[in-house]
């Protein structure tokens, strides 16, 4: 007696839910990833006791001692009361800073001025080699007892 | 005379999908290599561009500051007036907490400025601010 011999089926095995779960997730890492690499600058803050310290030891010579940058309202930058061009703003804070990279540095905004434009002096200050960066808010009257510090870029 | 022409058998062959599972996968490895993943943010904004920021060490309080003006601490609207009770009483239980100031390039300073001296005001320390690298 002879059987039929059972055909053999050499399908290939079937990729279409393999690519419909690659695709599922090509377009879930599309959505979710950033390609923006997101910085920091670390600020420093000092305690209210340091603060009131620094007060007290405000001398006629220690406000002489502090770097003061001016942004005012139409992109004019003053560097210790004195109009300053932005290209030679960098080279004038490594040229004050060159003795001691300690000097504190007292930015103040104009309040028309954004953040960007802040941060940009901050980062000029910071890659100049400012360590001691405070900000305030620009107004003639203000004292120079700030405010918020940060950490420079290059201790 | 009448000539005929063998036909030519025609060959069905099933689309060869490994190629495409291939490339499909190098695109995964991609965007796996190249992007980082980032939560979905309840307010888009965008970080000031700075060529000295560091690598970001996102503290566990998070105040954003949107381009309208908006505040988001810890992802709950709020205002500035917020920020002072809010950031004394986290103080409290831990004076080191780090806070990340993550602000819209195109607000005004003096709001930054503003948030800056409550935080310093209720006795924060440690503050990070983002920003974008060039």
């Amino acid at each position: 007696m002879q059987f039929e011999r059972r055909r053999r089926y050499t399908h290939g095995i079937n990729l279409t839910p393999l690519i419909d779960v690659i695709f599922i997730l090509i377009v879930y890492l599309m959505i979710t990833t950033s390609f923006v690499h997101i910085n920091s600058i670390e600020l420093s803050i000092p305690s209210q006791a340091e603060e009131k310290n620094r007060e007290a030891s405000t001398t006629h010579a220690r406000i002489q001692d502090i770097i003061l940058i001016d942004i005012g309202a139409q992109n004019i930058y003053y560097l210790n009361s004195v109009i300053i061009g932005i290209d030679e703003l960098e080279t004038s804070i490594h040229k004050l800073l060159k003795n001691d990279k300690d000097r504190e540095i007292l930015i103040r905004a104009s309040k028309n001025i954004n953040v960007q434009q802040l941060v940009d002096v901050m980062d000029m200050v910071r890659i100049a080699g400012g360590n001691h960066i405070s900000v305030n808010h620009w107004d003639e009257k203000t004292s120079l007892t700030s405010s918020t510090s940060t950490k420079g870029a290059h201790p | 005379m009448n000539i005929e022409f063998e036909r030519r058998a025609r060959t069905t062959r099933p689309i060869s999908l490994i190629p495409m599972v291939d490339i499909l996968l190098v695109l995964i490895i991609y965007f796996l290599l190249s992007g980082s993943l980032h939560s979905i943010e309840i307010l888009e904004i965008s970080p000031p561009l700075a060529q000295s920021g560091e690598e970001l060490t996102q503290g566990p309080l998070v105040i954003v500051l949107g381009k309208h003006d908006e505040v988001l601490i810890n992802d709950e609207l709020g205002s500035v007036s917020d920020i002072f009770p809010l950031i004394k009483a986290e103080m409290l239980k831990d004076k080191d907490r780090v806070i990340t100031l993550k602000a819209d390039h195109r607000i005004k300073a003096s709001t930054l400025i503003d948030v800056m001296n409550a935080i310093r005001e209720a006795g924060g320390e440690n503050l990070t601010l983002a920003t974008q690298a060039l």
